[in-house]
């Protein structure tokens, strides 16, 4: 019904001719192995009304179709008709708010959410836990949802980038990884250090973000350390994380650069780098929207390391964040506290001072 | 003997017969030349340390220290103008901003904090503001070449104690640069 509702406002957009594409989410069938049909929810793109019949909204849409509103070909359309859960206008206010899309061109179809399926031990994605708007706060035409919740406890295989199914039932993104064949990582007493985090790493997935933001504080440096080296190991540089993120929309990303080449290919090494990088770039932008850390094919804990950036801008700088205040890092309040600058208690020293000048001067 | 020596000795004949290797990012500005006074006054320091000449605070990119990392530094120090002194007119700011959240992500990667260091340099009005009462040509050398050994030798004293930087992948690459 929410899905008729939906076809029937963009053959509408279509057919007035108010748009010259639509944006949303097509439902398609195909044979899994055990040649029984399967469903399969994928981003789809419509120019004709005659198509808008595979238009569908359901639990399974999870993908921020904000993504795509950066790329040269869908920025040659004259106006665009996107559908939009309330998580994903953040990504759309973050671009209109940095000029790389204007609200004139954009026909946004708010769709009425009450959750999406995910890897969460509820089969919920986890993003749902931090959910701000369930009805999108800035809209053109809004799609209602049934009101009872999702029927979500027992949630259906969805595509996989890994192919297995292992990964998508309801299983945490966080621990389910392929292990590294062959290329162990080996430190001092590796071993028990694997099973010993492998414990924690199993929880993580199931923990609430902010209790795993919790536990990692509680970590020593070390400790920290080693788990992020575990992580950073398996990555397998996809760029996945940085291609489906709908901020990262540099036309040449510093990791594709070659000289300088500021971040190492084709070693562990820039794993880190890339990592940290591609986190410290999205400071105070990230909107939490999830899609990095649900596209990576090795489960690595992205949300973690952009929720922790989150809460660091927050905790040193307090900046209202949201549409109509400035990005975090163009403006300069000249009384911002000083976190961590060096103290010039020194200066107080006056005969060190005096005694250095005066020998200074002597000679 | 010069005081800053006795100052560096007096810390490192006890406890290290390592010295920790620093790359400096300095302000051209300001600390470029605060750096050449040390070798005017003949104040020194015995570090191991790369200067690295920047056109504002605000150039050095949070990738430049990581690579620091990477090609075998244990310490990274940037350098700024002091408040409302930046040629630039925000480039301290911004480069006070980045790096303070920068260090605290390191931080939670399993970085030591006291590897990386943002400061100001020592300006008159800051000696004014500590209650100094100094003739001018102390405050004027105060800015310079004095306060800097002290910063460092307090710095790099900091970087001695966090030790070597740690391979992060020390089996399957080599670190290089040592």
């Amino acid at each position: 019904m929410t899905s008729t509702l939906l076809q029937e406002k963009a053959r509408e957009l279509l057919d007035q001719n108010e748009v010259s594409l639509v944006i949303g989410y097509g439902e398609f069938f195909r044979r899994a192995n055990d040649k029984s049909l399967q469903q399969i929810i994928s981003p789809i793109f419509i120019s004709k009304p005659d198509e808008v019949t595979s238009l569908t909204w359901n639990e399974h849409c999870v993908y921020n179709l904000s993504t795509y509103l950066i790329r040269k070909e869908i920025k040659a359309h004259r106006r665009i008709a996107l559908l939009a859960k309330g998580c994903d206008i953040e990504s759309i206010c973050v671009l209109i708010q940095e000029n790389q899309i204007k609200r004139n061109d954009l026909v946004i179809i708010g769709l009425t959410c009450q959750g999406v399926v995910g890897n969460s031990s509820h089969g919920y994605a986890k993003k749902c836990y931090s959910c701000q708007h369930q009805t999108p706060h800035i809209y053109d035409i809004l799609i209602p949802s049934q009101n009872r919740r999702h029927q979500l406890m027992a949630p259906h295989p969805l595509p996989s980038p890994l192919g297995g199914e292992g990964r998508v039932r309801g299983v945490p993104s966080g621990r389910t990884h392929a292990p590294v064949k062959g290329k162990k990582v080996d430190g001092a007493g590796s071993g028990s250090r694997q099973e010993k985090w492998q414990g924690e790493i199993d929880h993580l997935g199931q923990m609430d973000m902010m209790d795993r933001l919790d536990m990692m504080d509680r970590m020593s440096s070390l400790e920290r350390r080693l788990f992020w080296k575990d992580q950073f190991s398996r990555c397998i540089r996809c760029y996945a994380c940085r291609n489906v993120c709908p901020l990262c929309y540099c036309e040449r990303c510093i990791a594709d650069k070659s000289s300088p080449q500021w971040i190492e290919k084709g070693s562990l090494l820039g794993n880190l780098s890339f990592h940290i990088i591609r986190t410290f770039h999205l400071a105070s932008r990230c909107t939490n929207c999830g899609e990095c850390e649900r596209v990576c094919p090795m489960g690595l804990p992205l949300s973690l390391l952009n929720r922790k950036m989150a809460q660091i801008v927050k905790d040193l700088f307090q900046p209202d964040l949201g549409l109509g205040v400035k990005p975090f890092l163009e403006n300069f309040p000249y009384d911002n506290g000083q976190p961590f600058v060096e103290k010039k208690s020194f200066i107080k020293e006056k005969s060190f001072v005096k005694e250095k000048c005066n020998k200074g001067v002597k000679r | 003997m010069l005081p800053s020596k006795d100052i560096a000795k007096s810390k490192t004949e006890e406890k290290r017969d390592w010295q920790p290797r620093m790359v400096i990012f300095l302000c051209e500005r300001c600390s470029y030349t605060d750096a050449d006074l040390i070798d005017s006054g003949r104040l020194s320091h015995d570090s191991l340390i790369e200067t690295i000449r920047v056109p504002c605070s605000g150039r050095v990119d949070p990738i430049f220290i990581l690579k620091c990392f990477e090609k075998g530094a244990d310490g990274v120090l940037i350098f700024g103008c002091s408040q409302k002194e930046c040629r630039n007119s925000t480039g301290n700011y911004h480069a006070q901003k980045k790096l303070a959240i920068f260090r605290t992500l390191l931080e939670f990667c399993g970085f030591d904090a006291r590897r990386i260091h943002f400061s100001w340099t020592a300006t008159d009005a800051d000696a004014d503001r500590a209650g100094s009462a100094a003739p001018s040509i102390e405050k004027s050398f105060s800015s310079g070449g004095a306060h800097w050994a002290k910063l460092i030798d307090n710095i790099v004293s900091q970087v001695a104690e966090a030790g070597p930087f740690p391979d992060m992948y020390p089996n399957i690459y080599p670190r290089r640069g040592k």
